[in-house]
């Protein structure tokens, strides 16, 4: 707290570095990069929620405990990251829509027929 | 020195530590979104990329910048509230608080326009002849957006407390509100728009 003028200056300096990589990545998103696109938008969001952490949240002045309570917030985020083991390697199947009564019947019976036509969505 | 109660240091920290860890549960909250979207984008990176061109880049960038400000500001509010700088601590929570309005009104108007556009997935949806996954992409983006508006209103409510709370005649309970929480909170609503920003506006190059 003793320092609060180079304190309000480094929010100021956050700030403005902010507004360019905010400026770089809206400039970025323009050129046809293929997946450099990804990779440079996520870099910068990156970076940008580094700089808000560190010094508006206030990391680089905090105690072990609160680094270790964002820290377990962030492992935790990633694990959900677990997530995607099962969806990525599935590829979407096709099929043509199917009338709900052409299907096979389910244990519990035989399917009753679509009293009506469904509407085409 | 007293072995029961903690130093007073650790004492003020109480609510900084309460407050992260509350923001751990909420990056749960959000990755999931987060995981949500990686999975119809890869699975479907025509209908996102077809959609993502239609959100308005201008306005999201705006509101970017908006919310971005408001960090700035409300960071300085903290340390003004923390300093007993009261005149200071109110000019920044209630600035805060009015960028936040600024940033609804922005996302409004930007709902209004998708609205009209026929974005708004359901029978109206217009992008029947796009590759499968655009009306997906706009189910996401009206979720995650209208998720991270009502957290934004949730800050502006407690931004506001915070600016009332410097006020002589102030009830205690409005006093007792944690002005460095409240800061985290909002910078956290902030980074979540910030991962927002080129998951909704970047999904691929406009022209």
């Amino acid at each position: 707290m003793r320092d609060r003028p180079s304190r309000t200056a480094a929010y100021a300096v956050a700030w403005l570095a902010l507004l360019g990589l905010l400026a770089a990545t809206a400039a970025i998103g323009r050129l046809h990069l293929g997946t450099g696109n990804l990779v440079a938008s996520l870099s910068i969001a990156v970076l940008k929620a580094a700089i808000v952490l560190w010094i508006f949240m206030g990391m680089r002045h905090a105690t072990a405990l609160v680094r270790l309570a964002a820290a377990a917030g962030l492992f935790v985020l990633a694990l959900s990251g677990l997530a995607l083991a099962d969806f990525l390697p599935r590829h979407d199947e096709r099929a043509a829509w199917q009338a709900p009564h052409q299907l096979a019947p389910g244990l519990a019976g035989p399917a009753e027929p679509a009293s009506k036509p469904p509407s085409p969505r | 020195m007293s072995a029961v109660l903690p130093p007073a240091s650790e004492r003020s920290d109480a609510g900084t530590l309460g407050m992260w860890l509350f923001l751990a549960g909420e990056l749960l909250f959000f990755g999931g979104l987060f995981a949500g979207y990686a999975i119809g984008r890869l699975h479907s990176p025509a209908g996102f990329a077809a959609a993502g061109v239609r959100t308005d880049l201008l306005l999201g960038t705006l509101n970017t910048a908006v919310l971005l400000t408001s960090s700035f500001v409300i960071a300085i509010a903290a340390d003004a509230a923390a300093a007993h700088r009261a005149r200071a601590a109110v000019l920044g929570f209630a600035g805060a608080a009015l960028l936040g309005l600024v940033f609804v009104a922005v996302k409004a108007v930007e709902y209004r326009g998708e609205w009209h556009e026929g974005l708004f997935p359901g029978p109206g949806f217009s992008m029947r002849d796009a590759p499968q996954g655009a009306e997906l992409f706009f189910m996401w983006y009206f979720s995650a957006t209208a998720l991270h508006a009502l957290h934004l209103v949730i800050g502006m409510l407690m931004a506001s407390g915070c600016a009332l709370a410097q006020g002589l005649r102030a009830p205690a309970w409005l006093r007792a509100l944690d002005a460095h929480a409240v800061a985290l909170y909002w910078h956290f609503v902030d980074v979540v728009w910030i991962f927002l920003f080129p998951a909704i506006y970047l999904v691929a190059p406009r022209a």
